[in-house]
């Protein structure tokens, strides 16, 4: 990968890449510094990465880092976050989807993220995240079940 | 099979896209037959995220690199090229040498003025019109000293062969007569202008004896051939160069030499054809098997 194309993923991933960081962090600075630091291993590393590969890459970079660093650092504060107060006015389904997704934990989130953001395949998760299909599939069938429960609580509410 | 006990991981495939088209169509049926699990089916396609697009990157500038225009051209494995290139060289100059047939016929290398200096090989029938003519000896020495001591060296070198070989060749005895006859084509011919037109251009001939193995280069190119008319002077090619007479001499000498290597060329040669050499060229060596 030359600097041309190295360039033509930053436009083209940039964005994908800062959204699914800030879903997994949960704060805007702290994707600023994902997105940054994936795209400096990517330069480092371009001339073994493929072009077609270059967005698995960097998700996995992200994804490691949003993940594992930040886990262990505790900075994720989705569930201590005080949720917004449910208005009749508000009923817009994203709203509710993202204090769903807070219910999460981080490899949760991330996978249902690289599921719905990026429409990966439990396969292409897997190679990601270093988990293999199986897993992937339990994964987000625990995390499914998870929002579902919460949509359908949120329902009876309504 | 869809149950009701693995019903729920289908209506998650499902929400994930995961599900083949036939297992959606089952699906769809136990919903059908089912009709209490529209609601969850429903409630798990909810699930899915879906992305704000609004929400961009603002920093992309800081993440680009400039991108520099270079142009490598890959010149790797030039020493492996140079050296594949100077073995084929090696190995066809050497079959050029062993495997090139010498003329058996005698070579006679024009060494006359003209202004064509191509080399020309004579006929036999020129020959024998040379010698029927008395017409053999190509040089016009000035005096008779001169012509004494040239015909002397020029018969030096063949005399040597001769006494190496009895069995010469026809074309080597052919070379002897018209030398031994060129004194009198000389005498008779010195104060005569038209007669030195008419006399063959100074050679050197090469004959070789397959039979024996031998060959003899055979010369008469004197040092000074003139003659003198109206104050104009004519002097052969080997004159008109800018040496001594010891350098011509020694001309002289080199084509006797030359026969002398050619006979040992001839008889490698024929060392080699009968002795079945061969030579492979294998992936890094040359052998050579006798």
């Amino acid at each position: 990968m030359d600097a041309k194309q190295y360039n033509q993923c930053v436009q083209e991933w940039a964005d994908a890449l800062f959204r699914f960081a800030c879903k997994c962090t949960g704060q805007q600075s702290d994707a600023n510094d994902v997105v940054q630091s994936s795209f400096e291993v990517l330069w480092q590393k371009r001339e073994d990465v493929q072009p077609a590969k270059a967005k698995a890459f960097l998700f996995q970079v992200a994804y490691r880092q949003s993940v594992d660093n930040y886990r262990k650092k505790s900075k994720i504060s989705f569930k201590e976050a005080p949720e917004e107060t449910y208005s009749p006015t508000n009923p817009d389904l994203k709203r509710i989807l993202d204090r769903a997704l807070a219910q999460l934990d981080e490899q949760a989130r991330a996978l249902v993220l690289l599921k719905d953001y990026e429409g990966y395949n439990y396969e292409e998760i897997g190679q990601i995240t270093g988990l293999n299909e199986s897993q992937v599939k339990v994964y987000l069938f625990r995390a499914r079940k998870i929002l579902k429960e919460y949509l359908v609580s949120v329902e009876n509410i309504l | 099979m869809i149950t009701w006990d693995n019903y729920e991981e289908y209506m998650i495939m499902h929400a994930d896209g995961e599900l083949k088209p036939a297992e959606e169509q089952e699906l769809m049926n136990f919903v059908f037959e089912h009709p209490e699990l529209q609601n969850e089916l429903a409630a798990y396609t909810m699930t899915k995220m879906i992305p704000d697009t609004t929400t961009t990157y603002s920093k992309k500038q800081t993440l680009t690199k400039p991108e520099t225009t270079t142009k490598l051209i890959p010149f790797g494995n030039w020493k492996r090229s140079a050296i594949a290139a100077g073995v084929v060289a090696l190995i066809g100059f050497s079959f050029y040498k062993v495997t090139v047939q010498p003329n058996t016929n005698p070579i006679l290398t024009n060494t006359n003025n003209n202004s064509n200096p191509s080399i020309t090989a004579p006929t036999n029938n020129k020959l024998k019109k040379q010698e029927n003519n008395n017409f053999t000896s190509p040089a016009i020495p000035a005096t008779t000293e001169q012509i004494e001591s040239n015909i002397a060296a020029v018969h030096q070198p063949v005399k040597t062969q001769k006494n190496r070989v009895k069995n010469t060749t026809n074309s080597i005895q052919t070379q002897k007569e018209r030398l031994a006859t060129s004194n009198d084509a000389i005498a008779n011919s010195i104060h005569s202008k038209e007669a030195i037109d008419k006399i063959e251009p100074n050679y050197v001939a090469l004959a070789t004896d397959e039979k024996n193995n031998f060959a003899v280069a055979v010369t008469n190119v004197p040092s000074v051939a003139i003659y003198i008319d109206n104050g104009q002077t004519t002097q052969s090619f080997l004159d008109k160069l800018p040496i001594d007479e010891l350098k011509k001499e020694g001309m002289e000498n080199v084509t006797s030499a030359l026969a002398s290597g050619y006979d040992k060329l001839n008889a490698i040669r024929h060392s080699i054809s009968e002795s079945s050499v061969t030579l492979k060229l294998q992936n890094k060596k040359l052998t050579v098997s006798f």
